[in-house]
Formats: C-alpha cells, structure tokens, sequence
C-alpha cells in the first residue's frame, strides 16, 4: 500500500523529484545536526562536534546519491509495468476504434488511446532511470557494516576509542540516553 | 559464497532495525542510537549506512515514513514498521536462532 502511495505521489506531481531529494538531504542533514548536538553536550567545541559529526556519518553526497537512486530504481520497474499496461490499452483502444458500429466504443477507444500517450508522455518526462553503477554502490556501505559488526565478539569495553556520545552527565545519563525515552529500555536485542 | 555472505549481512541489518522500531517510530539517528544502547554499545552501525537500508526497508514495505516533529521541535522522518514488517521481523529472528543454534552447536561438537 505504501507502495502505491508512493508511485501515485510521484505521477502526480511533476516536480516530486525535486522535493524528494530535498527531503532526502534533510533528513541526512538533521542526523548529523543531532549527532553534533550530542557531541556538544558530550564537552566538543562546535567545530570539533560538527567535524566528529561528519566523519562518523560519511560520505555525504554518496549516501545522498545512493537513496536517490534505490527510490528511482524502485519507480522504474514499477514503471516497466505501467509501460506494459499502456501498450495493452492502445492495443484495446485500437481495437475498439477498429470495430464496426458502436460509436460509443470508438470514443472509448479514442479515450483509451488518448490516456495511454498521456501517460506514457508522463513517464518519459520523468526520466526514472536508475543509475546501475550507484545502486552496486548501495550494497558497498552495507559490507562495512558486516565488519563492523563482525568486529564485535573482540571489542572489550576497553579497546573501545572514545565516544563522546556516551559521556555521562551528572544523573549517569549518557547524551544518547537522553534522547532516547525510558520506555525504550526493554527493546533490546537478543544475541545468543 | 560472497554473495550470500553480503545478503546475511544485509538480512542482519534489517533485522535490528525491525527490532529497533518495535516499540514505536524512530527517526534514523535514534535507530542508530537504539542499536547501539542495546548491545551496550557493541555494534556500532555506520551512521550514513543506516539510510540506504532504511530506504530499501521502505521500497520493500516493511517500514513507512512520515514527517513529524522531533523533541526539540525540528522537522524528523519517523519511521515505524508495518504489518508486514513485524511479520518479517518475527521471521528473521526466529531464523537467526536457528542459524545462531546451529553454530553454536557445530562450535562445542567440532
């Protein structure tokens, strides 16, 4: 169902692209203003929380790039199928304009056509082709987070750098703890 | 063998995110912050990572996404999980114990 919200919302609106990638950059954006925050609550000067902030986030742009295109290519196949459903309606448009008799099935067909080059207009304006080489670059950020997490059965407490994100404050309280409502205490998850 | 080893990993990931949004809508930095406090800090998910696979994790229904208010009054996408993404979770977890078990039992035999 979201699905099909989300493919409604982007033929409907021409210029959705736009605002989606805006909307993706605010969001990477508000991350990182957050992890920032944290780290000037932790002791960091602005410039240093803010530079933390990014390294840990990564590659900005690429990451940026990549939702893009996992949102495009996502729309794309379901556009191959709207493309097919078009072809079947001049199919059936041009039948019914071929049939004898009925003028009310020739202003069908007329009608059938009509919407199938509108749409299929639509989607080539859109230009929904993803970008191949962005989406192999999707899974790469994945596998370091295999390592990262293939790390943890060796990472003692004490091996661990410093992260100022889990400076306590004078309730015990780290930054992150603060953020995050009591209530989520109980959600943890299980490792054997 | 690579390949298989990358779609685990990737499974594993969407896994504690589902977890992570159980209780309730997160936005991305909380679900960073939720894995983290959970293990007690032992993952350590890489921040930027975390958006490609929630974005997946959308396009494929399991989570949706909405704009809300933060605590500190910003605009924040939440994201909270669908029927079908409890489903998924209950599935992944419940394969992760058996693949756990099953290691661990070849683990104390070999």
């Amino acid at each position: 169902m979201a699905n099909i919200k989300s493919i409604l919302r982007q033929l409907g609106a021409p210029g959705r692209s736009k605002a989606d990638a805006r909307e993706i950059e605010d969001e990477l954006r508000y991350h990182i203003e957050m992890r920032a925050r944290d780290n000037i609550a932790a002791g960091m000067t602005p410039e240093d929380a803010m530079s933390d902030a990014m390294r840990r986030f990564g590659d900005f742009d690429q990451i940026q790039a990549v939702c893009e295109e996992i949102r495009k290519e996502r729309l794309a196949s379901v556009m191959k199928v709207i493309k097919g459903v078009t072809w079947v309606m001049i199919g059936c448009g041009l039948t019914l304009k071929m049939s004898a008799g009925v003028q009310q099935l020739h202003q069908v067909g007329d009608f059938l056509i009509l919407i199938a080059i509108l749409w299929r207009a639509l989607i080539h304006l859109r230009q929904m082709q993803p970008d191949r080489q962005r989406i192999k670059a999707a899974e790469q950020p994945s596998l370091s987070i295999l390592h990262t997490i293939g790390d943890f059965s060796a990472t003692s407490p004490a091996e661990r750098p410093f992260n100022p994100a889990r400076a306590h404050d004078k309730d015990g309280r780290t930054p992150v703890e603060r953020l995050i409502s009591d209530e989520s205490s109980d959600n943890t998850v299980k490792f054997p | 063998m690579a390949q298989s080893k990358q779609n685990l990993i990737q499974g594993t990931l969407a896994m504690l995110i589902l977890k992570a949004l159980e209780r309730g809508s997160l936005h991305g930095y909380e679900i960073v912050q939720r894995i983290q406090r959970s293990s007690q800090d032992v993952l350590k998910v890489e921040e930027g990572s975390l958006y490609p696979a929630l974005y997946r994790m959308e396009e494929q229904g399991w989570i949706e996404a909405e704009w809300g208010a933060s605590e500190n009054n910003r605009r924040a996408k939440y994201y909270k999980l669908t029927r079908a993404g409890r489903k998924q979770l209950a599935a992944e977890t419940s394969n992760w114990e058996r693949l756990s078990e099953a290691i661990t039992r070849v683990l104390q035999t070999a």
